[in-house]
Parts: C-alpha cells; sequence; structure tokens
C-alpha cells in the first residue's frame, strides 16, 4: 500500500485534487456564477436530463395514478363538495367580481407587468436531489440574460430566485428555503411581514411569514403579496393565510401561509430579467 | 492462446468494461436528477463508485470517484468539488483496502459504503445546514439525511453483484498485471 504513495500517479492524484480545490474556491468567490469547468456536468448531460424527464414525468404520473388512486377518489369527492358550495355562494358572484375588479386597479398588476422582461419560457430540467426545501434545475442559463438572484416566477405567481448558473442552465432556490427571504404584505390590511422558509412547514407545503406588526390585522384567508424591493417586484402573488399568531417574543405576528404555486409540482417558469427598480448585486 | 491475442483480449474487455462502468454512472446520475418517487432519491454514485473501487486498481478507481463525487455534487446542488474530494480518497482507499487486507466480500462493500455515505451526509448537513443556523436542530439530519443513507445502502446490492458479473466476464487488470509480472519472471 505504501509503495502506491511513491509513485507518478499518485502525485497526478494529487494535482488533480489541487485543481478541484482551486475549482472548489473559485466557484466560491464566483458568488452564483458555475465556472466553465464546474458546469461541463449540466452541459453535457442537459439533452439527455431533458429526455429522461420526459419518460420520467410519464412513468411517475402513471405510477402515481396506480399509488394514488384512492387519494384521488376522496379528494374528488371533497372537490364536489366544494364545487356544490361553489353554487351555493354564486349569488354572490357580482359581488366577488367588482372586489376583484377593485384589487387589480389597486395593485396595478397590469401596469406593472408592463415594464417586466421575461427570459424564453424555462422547463425544470432536474430536481435537486433530496433538496427538503424543493430547488430545480431549468435549461436556461446565462446565454438567455438570467443571473444569479434574478426573480423566477410562474403565471401564478412568485417561485424562487436563481442561486447558481450555468451558460445553459440555472439552479433555483424556491421560497421554502430559508435562505429566501421576501417582504410580503396583505391586501386586505396591508400587514407588511418577511416570508420566509421553514423546514417543518415546507415538509407540509407550507411557508411563514415573519415580522408583522402586533397591531395589524390578518386573518385566515387573506392573500399575501410582494412588497417590492431591488431584487423582486411588488404585486406577485404568494399565498393565503392558513393561521395566524404571536412570535415566542411577544413583539410581532406570524402567518402560516399556503404558497398559491406547489414547486414541487411545476414544470415551466419564467425568470424576470429585468423590471422597474431592479438592482441586484452579481 | 498465445499471449498476444490475450493481451489484446483483455485490453479489449478493459475497455468495454470501463464504457459500461461509465455508461452505467452517467444512468445513475440522470436517473438521480430526473426521476422523482414519493420516496427519497438514494445518492446511487457513491455505491456505484466503491464497487468499480472494489475490483479496480487504485489510481483509476480514484478518478473514477472524482468523476462521480463531481457528478453527485452537480445533482445535489453543492459546491463542485465538494463530493468530489470526498470520494476520491474514499475510493482510492477502498482500493487499496481490497487489494491488500479486505476479501472482496459484500458484508465488506456494504460496511465502506455505509460509513462513506454516512461521512458525505455529515459532512454535507454540516456545511449546508447546520452551520447557517436554521434553527431546525438535528431535524433535517434525521428525516432526510438518514432515510437517503439507508435507502443508498440498500442499492449497494444491485451494483457488487452488477460489477462482479461485469469483472467475471470481462476480466480484472490486477490478475493481468499479475500474470504480465510471473511473464517478465519467466523470461528473466
Amino acid at each position: 500500500m505504501r509503495d502506491f504513495f511513491k509513485t507518478v500517479k499518485f502525485k497526478v492524484l494529487m494535482a488533480l485534487m489541487a485543481v478541484v480545490i482551486g475549482i472548489l474556491i473559485f466557484s466560491l468567490t464566483r458568488e452564483g456564477y458555475t465556472s466553465d469547468s464546474a458546469s461541463i456536468f449540466s452541459v453535457m448531460f442537459e439533452p439527455f436530463q431533458n429526455f429522461s424527464s420526459k419518460i420520467s414525468k410519464k412513468v411517475t404520473s402513471s405510477l402515481d395514478m396506480l399509488f394514488n388512486a384512492e387519494k384521488y377518489y376522496n379528494e374528488n369527492e371533497q372537490l364536489r363538495n366544494t364545487l356544490n358550495e361553489v353554487y351555493n355562494d354564486i349569488i354572490d358572484y357580482d359581488k366577488l367580481r367588482r372586489e376583484n375588479e377593485e384589487l387589480r386597479v389597486l395593485l396595478g398588476l397590469k401596469d406593472e407587468y408592463e415594464d417586466y422582461e421575461f427570459s424564453p419560457p424555462c422547463s425544470v430540467i432536474a430536481r435537486n436531489t433530496n433538496d427538503p426545501y424543493g430547488s430545480f434545475t431549468i435549461n436556461k442559463g446565462s446565454d438567455d440574460g438570467i443571473k444569479p438572484n434574478y426573480p423566477v416566477i410562474t403565471a401564478t405567481g412568485l417561485v424562487g430566485v436563481c442561486y447558481e448558473v450555468s451558460s445553459s442552465t440555472s439552479k433555483v432556490r424556491t421560497f421554502y428555503s430559508p435562505r429566501t427571504a421576501i417582504g410580503v404584505t396583505t391586501v386586505q390590511s396591508k400587514a407588511t411581514g418577511v416570508m420566509e422558509g421553514d423546514y417543518e412547514l415546507a415538509a407540509d407545503g407550507l411557508c411563514r411569514v415573519s415580522y408583522i406588526s402586533k397591531t395589524a390585522e390578518i386573518a385566515k384567508g387573506d392573500v399575501f403579496f410582494t412588497t417590492g424591493s431591488e431584487s423582486f417586484p411588488a404585486g406577485l402573488l404568494v399565498g393565503t393565510v392558513e393561521e395566524t399568531g404571536v412570535e415566542d417574543s411577544g413583539l410581532s405576528q406570524y402567518a402560516t401561509i399556503k404558497p398559491a404555486i406547489a414547486p414541487e409540482t411545476l414544470t415551466d417558469v419564467f425568470v424576470i430579467l429585468s423590471f422597474n427598480g431592479m438592482e441586484i448585486a452579481e | 492462446m498465445n499471449i498476444d491475442k490475450k493481451k489484446k483480449k483483455e485490453k479489449r474487455n478493459g475497455i468495454i468494461r470501463w464504457f459500461i462502468y461509465y455508461l452505467m454512472i452517467a444512468a445513475v446520475y440522470i436517473y438521480m436528477t430526473t426521476v422523482s418517487l414519493p420516496l427519497k432519491t438514494p445518492l446511487l454514485l457513491i455505491p456505484v463508485s466503491l464497487c468499480i473501487a472494489m475490483y479496480e486498481e487504485p489510481f483509476n478507481s480514484a478518478l473514477t470517484g472524482l468523476v462521480a463525487g463531481m457528478l453527485l455534487d452537480s445533482a445535489e446542488g453543492t459546491l463542485i468539488g465538494f463530493s468530489g474530494i470526498i470520494l476520491m480518497w474514499c475510493c482510492l482507499f477502498t482500493s487499496l483496502l481490497f487489494a491488500v487486507i479486505m476479501k472482496k466480500h459484500f458484508i465488506n462493500i456494504l460496511l465502506i459504503t455505509a460509513g462513506v455515505t454516512f461521512i458525505q451526509g455529515l459532512l454535507r448537513y454540516l456545511f449546508y445546514f447546520s452551520i447557517w443556523d436554521y434553527n431546525e436542530g438535528f431535524n433535517i439530519f434525521y428525516h432526510e439525511f438518514l432515510p437517503v443513507i439507508a435507502m443508498t445502502n440498500v442499492f449497494t446490492a444491485l451494483f457488487y453483484y452488477l460489477i462482479k458479473f461485469l469483472v467475471k466476464h470481462l476480466g480484472v487488470i490486477r490478475e493481468n498485471f499479475i500474470e504480465e509480472k510471473s511473464d517478465d519472471i519467466v523470461r528473466e
């Protein structure tokens, strides 16, 4: 065994290790940009991942139907009940429509969306193995103008941010991650807070909004939108309040929210390349 | 069979064997990054590279460990090189251990895989969760990492027998090395 450590091969291995450590340190200093040598795998395997992803989606959906038939049956029953309730509520339709129009005007969503510049549609090609926060890889990268910390959305609302970008792929960190802190506000009471991921809540598909003023009035069903900052545009739908409470410190409130989007089921997203007031540190 | 023909066949077998090894590694990587079943995804690149290391010479094993580790980094979203360096050393020592001390037995490779997955998992937990102080204590390690470690070890059997079958039918470099040496001795 000792002889091996004296051979040229061992010295070659040491040199290789030094190169890898160099790449590692270089990647750390690039703050989110994958170095060319490090991104070689994602670029090399991208077509295979695309192909495999399509097969996997088909197999997964078939297996899903097979294993979760009972669950879907119950869900179907539940949805029937919900639909009946909706029929009962239809008399409130006009009122809701007016309220909806008012909210649209209030948020000025349509106007604000005009200043967005979107990336081409991005497909989810891989999911980070065993990540409790559901991060994933999309098939667009710096060649399409994407940079680290750019917000990722769908037509419904906010998904997360890009955190590692190579020329043709980007890794996306979802709002489930504790490292993604987003300023949010409710439409109803204008209560503001910071949305952060939490491991235990993420397992149940929920998130937490902390630092809500103690005097703010928030209730189950209130809708949270992004407040707007240098990193996120205002007015992106985040989710609805499930539960509220007072923080252990007693100084502020928190809310548990049900996100409008389930990142684990996403197949296509968009990256916002620019918006009014955008100023992202790279 | 004369020596030249034998050497030629062994060389061809070696190329085919390594081609299959890397095909297996690529397939496992694609599986890890695309298939999402309700169960945790095992880190199959670890048992594959360790089972290869058990039968191959140290230098090639270490290189394979480095490649498999870097692919694992890409799959797990960790910094490229993090698992690469861990697996490079683990494969190197696995190869040396099986060449010098250990018997090529399933229990031995199972124990080594368990140790390596535990070390890799613990270091990933330490650098990617623990030091960021997410206030989740050991919850993530218990509920996310330990099931993955267990699942990974279950799959060791599959790769052990698969690679054993390959080596049996496509020859082993170490045996050739000994034969070449004996040839040299005879010639001398």
